[in-house]
């Protein structure tokens, strides 16, 4: 068995579990935030990239190089298909730099969350009311 | 408004002679028409886009770049797509590859 070593936790709130990230347009470089990290809700019921709301899609500037309509992923939801816009850029966590899809709802709900396609890249372990980002242990 | 940003577009308004009103209906024709501009450009580039849709398709793992109604390539990361764009000082882009559908089921979507 590989021994892991907790490197840093996020409380969880009475909306789930959340993480600290930053989301990176790299053709323009505009952040979000700006400066700091914003908390994302961990969805393992998404198995998507992440979504963000409408308007920080918009602050991003990801309707620059959002993909055409035809090729907006759609999601099943137990209230029926959701279309996502969508637009390739940088999740910036634990760390680390993931390029990923950003989607925000072209109809219907939407959130601050991590789905299932990036949270399987990261090391990170739910431990009671905590999620922590884990690493190996080193020896001695 | 930025207090700074205003002293300086009143600065720049009285050395043209104009008013403060003036320079800033000239400051929104411009950028208006910046929108427009960038609006036509991303119509070339779906002109593009549909015309090798079917490619996109062929290579599921690569990103697709078309830019300034431009096919550029496409490439296996998306650093190296978002490379070859500012590379080209593009300000709007499509950047494509094939995304599955998915579930969202549960969680977020109740609180």
């Amino acid at each position: 068995m590989v021994p892991l070593k907790v490197k840093e936790c996020f409380e969880s709130a009475d909306w789930g579990y959340g993480i600290e990230a930053s989301i990176l347009n790299p053709l323009n470089d505009q952040r979000f935030p700006e400066a700091g990290k914003a908390i994302f809700k961990v969805d393992t019921g998404f198995n998507g990239p992440m979504m963000v709301t409408n308007d920080i899609f918009e602050l991003l500037c990801l309707s620059d190089i959002e993909v055409p309509d035809d090729m907006r992923p759609s999601y099943k939801t137990l209230a029926g298909a959701v279309t996502m816009r969508s637009a390739p850029a940088v999740l910036e966590v634990d760390g680390r730099q993931i390029e990923t899809d950003i989607f925000t709802a072209f109809t219907g709900p939407t959130r601050m969350l991590v789905g299932f396609q990036v949270l399987r890249q990261l090391n990170m372990g739910l431990l009671r009311n905590r999620v922590c980002f884990l690493e190996i242990a080193r020896k001695g | 408004m930025d207090p700074k940003l205003y002293a300086r577009l009143k600065a720049e308004a009285a050395s043209e002679r104009k008013t403060v009103g003036e320079a800033f209906n000239e400051a929104v024709r411009v950028w208006l028409g910046t929108r427009l501009a960038k609006d036509e450009e991303r119509e070339r580039n779906v002109e593009v886009y549909l015309r090798i849709k079917q490619r996109i398709r062929q290579h599921p793992n690569d990103y697709f770049v078309i830019a300034k109604g431009s096919y550029l390539g496409h490439f296996p990361s998306l650093s190296r797509a978002f490379r070859i764009l500012k590379e080209n000082r593009a300000t709007k882009a499509l950047v494509v590859h094939c995304q599955p559908s998915g579930e969202w089921l549960g969680g977020s979507l109740e609180s």
